[in-house]
Formats: C-alpha cells, sequence, structure tokens
C-alpha cells in the first residue's frame, strides 16, 4: 500500500529484484506495478501493433499461467482491429481459456467496464481498447481509473490513439510502432523472411526514467520479449535518484 | 359452503414453498405431493405445523392430513380437526360425519401402509364415492369402510360398481392415483417478520441471508432456478421498498445472492431510513426455470466452477448491466480454418480453463489478433503463385518487402463444395506492419482474390 502511495505521489521507489536475464534497465519490467499504462499508437496496423505488444507484456507478466485476462474494447474497435485469437494466444503461451472478451458499444461503458474490472484483484491485467477518438476519456477518467488501480493492486494496459486531448493521472505512458523485424535468410525472389515480432517503444512518461526509446522483439525460442539487437543504442538514461 | 374453484387455487397456490407438485381436487380441496421436500422441513411435524401456518394466514377454514395415498389423506384431512374458522355449518355432510370419529393425536398423520387400518371405522363417504353408492351401502348395513373392506374384492367390484373397488384399492395403497398437478409456478418467495421493525443493518442483513436459504431450498426441492429477484423491504410506515437484481447465469438463492443484494442495497443508499424500521422482508425469485444437471453440480459447487470470488461477481455485474453474453472466451474447434478454430461463447457457458487441452501444432507466428471477417483487399501478385509486393488495405497502399509461405489451408471437405482453399502469406511492410494475407485457390481462376485476415502478426 504504502508502495502504492509512492506511485501515486510521483515518488519512486527503488527498483526491485532484477527482471531474469533483462536487468534492470528492462523498460517494460515498470508494467509488473500496479497502476494505468497508456500506450499510444498510430492508426490502422499501428494500433493493432500496439495491441499485439499488449498480449505479449501480459504474457510475461508473473501469474500469467494461472491468473485471467480482462480484455476489454469497443464494437467499432473488434470490427477495425479484431479480436485475440486462440491459435495466437497459444502460441506465445497465454492460455486461450484464461482471456476474457468485453465488448462494450459505446466509450462510457467501456470505462465503467474497465472501473469494475480494476477493483478486482484476481485479474491478471485488464487490457483497454480506447477508441480512435476519445470523447469521455480525460484527466478525471484517468485519475479515476488509476486510483482504483493502486488501491487494489491491478493494473490496466490502455491502448489509445496519437492524439491526446487532455493530460492524464496514468502511471506510465508509451508510445509504440511497429519496427522491421531483423531479417532472415532470403526466401521468395527478392523477399526476406521476416524476423520475429518487433516494435519500437518510446517511453514518454514514466516514474524514474527519462523518455527514451528502445527496439524491443518477440523472442520465438525463449518466449518471451526481450531487446533487439538493432536497438543497440543506449538510449535509455536513468534518472538518478 | 364450498369454496368457488378461484379461491381454491389461490389458497392451492399459497402452498408452492412446500411442493412443486399441487394438484386441485375440486370442489373443496387440493393434494400435495410433499414426499421430496419433508427433509427440507426438518420432518412432517414441522412440514405441517409450517402449512398449518400458511394455509391460517388465508382465513379459510382448512383441515389437513398427510398421508402416504392421495385416497387416505382425503379422508384423513376431513377427518381432522378445523382450522381457522370455526366448521360446524360451512363443512360438508360428508366431512362432518367423517369429524365424528376422527382418531388424531396433535397432529393429523396417517403413518406409512397404515391408511387402511385408519380409515376402517370411518363412513364409507369418506372413500369419495357419489351420495347414490353411500345411500345403497348404507341401506345394506355397510356403514364403515372397514366392513367394506371385509367384503371380497370380486363382489365389491360386481355389486357396487369398479368406482367402488378402485376407491378403496386407492385408499389401501394397491391402485395408483395419478393427479393432475398445477403447472409449476413462475414466482418464488420468500418471506420473514420481525416482532418488532428492525432499523440496524446487521440484523436486515442477516435475515436477507436467512431469506436466501430458504428461497434456495425451495428453488432447489422443485430443480428450479431464476435469473430475476427482488428482495422487498416492508417499512412500519407503509412504505415498500423493492431492489431488483438480475443475474447473469441461472441461480438458486445462496450465500452469493446474499453478498449481491447487499452490494445492491448499498448501492441503492442506506436502506432502512434513519428511524423508520423494518417490519418484513421478501424475497422474490421471478420467471424460474428448470436447472439442468449440470447448473445443478455447478450451483451446488460440486464442479470445479470456473470463475471464482472476485472475478464471478465481476462477471456477474458485467453481464447485469451489458447482457449474459457481454463476457466471451474462445474455446477451440475442430476446423483448419483460422476464423473457425476459435470460438467466443459466453464465460458463463464454457468449462474450466483447466480442461482445455493444449491444441497441437500452433505455429509460432500465428496471429495474435484476427479480423472478424477477412477483408477484401488489392493486391498483385509479382509472380504467379508468388506474394503480392503491395497491398491496398483500407484505402492505404503498402509497399511489402518481407514473406514467409505459402501456407496452404483446406476447409473441412463436407464444406468444400461451399469454400475454396486458401493459401496464405504473412507479409511484412517496410515499416514493419505485418498482415496475414490469403488467396483463394479457385481452379487456378486470375486474376485471384486477396484478404486480408489480421494484422500485426
Amino acid at each position: 500500500m504504502e508502495y502504492a502511495e509512492n506511485l501515486a505521489s510521483g515518488g519512486v521507489p527503488p527498483s526491485k529484484s532484477p527482471r531474469r536475464g533483462r536487468g534492470r534497465d528492462w523498460p517494460l519490467a515498470v508494467l509488473e506495478r500496479p497502476g494505468v499504462h497508456e500506450f499510444l499508437g498510430e492508426r490502422g496496423a499501428d494500433r493493432a501493433a500496439a495491441l499485439s505488444l499488449l498480449l505479449c507484456a501480459a504474457a510475461g507478466l508473473p501469474g500469467a499461467a494461472e491468473r485471467r485476462l480482462l480484455w476489454v474494447q469497443s464494437l467499432a474497435a473488434s470490427r477495425r482491429w479484431g479480436l485475440p485469437c486462440g491459435e495466437g494466444l497459444d502460441a506465445i503461451g497465454l492460455n486461450p481459456r484464461s482471456v476474457l472478451i468485453v465488448e462494450p458499444e459505446t466509450e462510457r461503458e467501456l470505462l465503467w467496464v474497465l472501473e469494475q474490472a480494476l477493483d478486482c484483484s484476481g485479474l491478471l491485467a485488464v487490457v483497454g481498447c480506447l477508441p480512435g477518438v476519445e470523447r469521455h476519456y480525460g484527466f478525471t477518467a484517468s485519475r479515476r481509473l488509476s486510483l482504483r488501480a493502486l488501491r487494489k493492486g491491478s493494473r490496466l494496459f490502455l491502448a489509445r490513439g496519437a492524439r491526446i486531448r487532455e493530460a492524464t493521472s496514468a502511471q506510465t505512458r508509451w508510445q509504440v510502432e511497429p519496427a522491421p523485424s531483423a531479417p532472415m535468410e532470403l526466401a521468395w525472389r527478392g523477399f526476406e523472411l521476416p524476423g520475429a515480432r518487433s516494435w519500437r517503444l518510446n517511453l514518454l512518461r514514466a516514474p524514474g526514467w527519462t523518455p527514451a526509446s528502445w527496439n524491443i522483439e518477440w523472442s520465438e525460442h525463449e518466449n518471451r520479449l526481450r531487446m533487439a539487437a538493432s536497438s543497440a543504442e543506449p538510449s535509455a538514461v536513468r534518472a538518478a535518484g | 359452503m364450498r369454496l368457488r374453484a378461484q379461491r381454491l387455487e389461490r389458497l392451492a397456490q399459497a402452498c408452492w414453498r412446500f411442493t412443486p407438485k399441487i394438484a386441485l381436487a375440486p370442489p373443496d380441496g387440493f393434494f400435495l405431493d410433499v414426499s421430496g421436500s419433508i427433509g427440507l422441513f426438518g420432518g412432517e411435524e414441522k412440514l405441517l405445523e409450517e402449512l398449518l401456518a400458511e394455509l391460517r394466514l388465508s382465513g379459510e377454514p382448512v383441515r389437513v392430513c398427510l398421508a402416504d395415498t392421495p385416497a387416505a389423506a382425503w379422508a384423513g384431512a376431513r377427518a381432522a380437526r378445523s382450522e381457522g374458522v370455526p366448521p360446524s355449518k360451512t363443512d360438508t355432510r360428508a366431512a362432518s360425519r367423517v369429524e365424528a370419529c376422527t382418531g388424531f393425536g396433535q397432529l393429523p398423520v396417517i403413518p406409512p401402509g397404515a391408511g387402511l387400518a385408519a380409515m376402517s371405522t370411518w363412513p364409507v363417504e369418506a372413500l369419495r364415492l357419489d351420495a347414490e353408492t353411500c345411500a345403497t351401502l348404507r341401506e345394506l348395513g355397510l356403514d364403515s369402510i372397514g366392513a367394506l373392506d371385509r367384503l371380497p374384492p370380486e363382489s365389491l367390484q360386481a355389486r357396487f360398481g369398479a368406482e367402488t373397488a378402485l376407491r378403496l384399492k386407492q385408499a389401501a395403497g394397491r391402485a395408483p392415483e395419478p393427479l393432475d398437478y398445477l403447472p409449476p409456478p413462475r414466482d418464488f418467495r420468500a418471506r420473514l417478520e420481525f416482532d418488532s421493525p428492525v432499523v440496524l443493518q446487521q440484523p436486515l442483513q442477516a435475515a436477507i441471508g436467512e431469506l436466501t436459504v430458504r428461497l434456495g431450498d425451495q428453488l432447489a426441492a422443485a430443480g428450479l432456478g431464476s435469473r430475476r429477484f427482488e428482495l422487498r423491504l416492508h417499512r412500519s410506515d407503509g412504505k415498500r421498498i423493492r431492489h431488483g437484481l438480475r443475474t447473469a447465469r441461472l441461480i438458486q438463492p445462496a450465500p452469493q445472492l446474499a453478498e449481491l443484494l447487499d452490494e445492491k442495497m448499498q448501492a441503492n443508499g442506506p436502506a432502512p431510513d434513519r428511524g423508520v424500521g423494518v417490519d418484513a422482508v421478501s424475497l422474490v425469485a421471478y420467471d424460474t426455470e428448470p436447472v439442468s444437471a449440470e447448473q445443478a453440480d455447478w450451483l451446488s459447487g460440486a464442479s470445479s466452477g470456473i470463475l471464482k470470488g472476485d472475478l464471478a461477481r465481476l462477471v456477474d455485474r458485467l453481464c447485469s448491466r451489458l447482457g449474459a453474453e457481454a463476457v466471451r472466451t474462445p474455446v477451440p474447434q475442430a476446423s483448419y480454418l483460422p476464423e473457425r478454430r476459435w470460438r467466443l461463447v459466453s464465460a458463463l457457458d464454457c468449462p474450466p480453463p483447466e480442461s482445455f487441452v493444449e491444441e497441437q501444432g500452433n505455429s509460432p507466428r500465428a496471429p495474435l489478433l484476427l479480423l472478424e471477417q477477412a477483408e477484401p483487399v488489392d493486391a498483385a501478385a509479382t509472380t504467379a503463385g508468388g506474394p503480392p509486393a503491395w497491398v491496398r488495405w483500407r484505402s492505404s497502399a503498402y509497399p511489402l518487402r518481407r514473406a514467409q509461405g505459402p501456407r496452404r489451408v483446406a476447409p473441412e471437405w463436407w464444406l468444400s463444395g461451399e469454400q475454396p482453399g486458401r493459401e496464405y502469406w504473412l507479409m511484412e511492410d517496410e515499416r514493419g506492419r505485418r498482415f496475414h494475407l490469403y488467396r483463394e485457390l479457385e481452379g487456378g481462376a486470375e486474376p485471384c482474390r486477396w484478404y486480408v485476415q489480421a494484422l500485426a502478426a
């Protein structure tokens, strides 16, 4: 609880045990903390990339094997970007049967569902997908969500459009876009084989971090997210103190 | 005076909480088959006491008897002491005659198998015979049922008709008596009255807990469940406060219902106004439905139950606002087509995740998100049978750089008449956007049609 209050007040708790094999500087470790984590993505295929990153990130959370994931997106969003698919979930190590999907019709309903879901402490994570044009999500709504999340120790991964109307009180904010995968050998006249799923991750806001960028990818052998080889540039600078 | 049919039925309907099997026996009686519910009430005596208490509320003169055959119960009830209004003038002739020779103790119960023995001294009217037959029997000196029983059965049928013989057999339990039961009610209720008005929250909660248990027992005895409940608080100032509640799945009230009701009451503000107490609380289950064996298992907690605690409550709340189908989860299907391999079913209807057997041979690059419907796109293959060099999707063009494929997928053979086979490609554009594209294999027809089925690998 004290820890949660620290987060709420913007204080920086010292990083807990380093993530296995990824060290203290693994940026997505911050997603294990309770709170609201926003992921901004452009429209179309980019938003879909952000959503797939959220699934991969959820698969890497502690307790992913036994807890349930609540996926909340509006009907319109389902039509635009599709719904989590059992085969893919299984492939990244998330039991498809542990994923609960809710499709509210309106943004208001969606926010209500998110609030209810954050009150439930037994979930692995809540993933919400806001519509392309946000009408109701703003500072007040985000404050309500993050207070609930911090009180109950639950986490919300919220996919949003790139255009932000007003400041929100999310604990962390990221920008996600797809990144070209590491090329593999030549496959078909002029086409290379695509490599692992890759994303460009820009950290816009997180307590204790300065804005930074990474390239991350989904390792198909280790079944987890890791830093992509191509993001060698050490742009991540941890704030002192 | 005879009860009018309507009043009789109303009286019978008041007894639903004792059994779902109620049969009218006009003009002035009805049968309750309580063989299944005696245990719920803690024995025959308790059941009878509660039944009498319930019937007294109606203000009608009533007589009750518990026996192992309808015939014995019918006769016994007429032999029993009347409850409520003094019976002398209002009863039928037959009843008053029978009354003359009752031998009951505190409660009118005829022990199992003793139907005929108990009835032996009773007049023949107790056999539900018509007046003419009774008169004939009396003329012959056959006043009591015992005397009738001592006659050889063959001559009984020959001399006094099949009806007389049948009634005697039914009284002895040697012939079945099929009853025409009323259709079970759709609504069930339970009610608790307080000795003095209750103001505090705590006793009220306890009462609600007790009501859910009682109503649950009634529904369990009837094999019914409900999705719609109403809690009514009868306040001493005459006002009635109602809290309606809908649940996502068929339930029989139990602690979890008390919890939901409690939540509901808190959401609607403090239930009893300060100073104004509550005289009685009642709980109604509307539109009850039969509970299937599987659901019954779930209700009793015998099966592992897919949703527990907090999560079950969350799903119930979401479903009560958004509809029972609002929360869904993927379950595997027998199909090779990606859009058919997984189907979303209501999270309330599917077996627990533990029972999920991992599908074999899932590609590590299977799409994470599938479009609801594959969207036709403009695409041009570089060479016949090769991957497309670009794709135009939702009015944007994406030049493609990387390709993995082709992976051929045939629809189920029994559907092959309807759908052509497909050739899948996983494509990536220069910025890293990914598309799962497929081409329909339609007998080499050109140009072939392309679809995008998934975004973001």
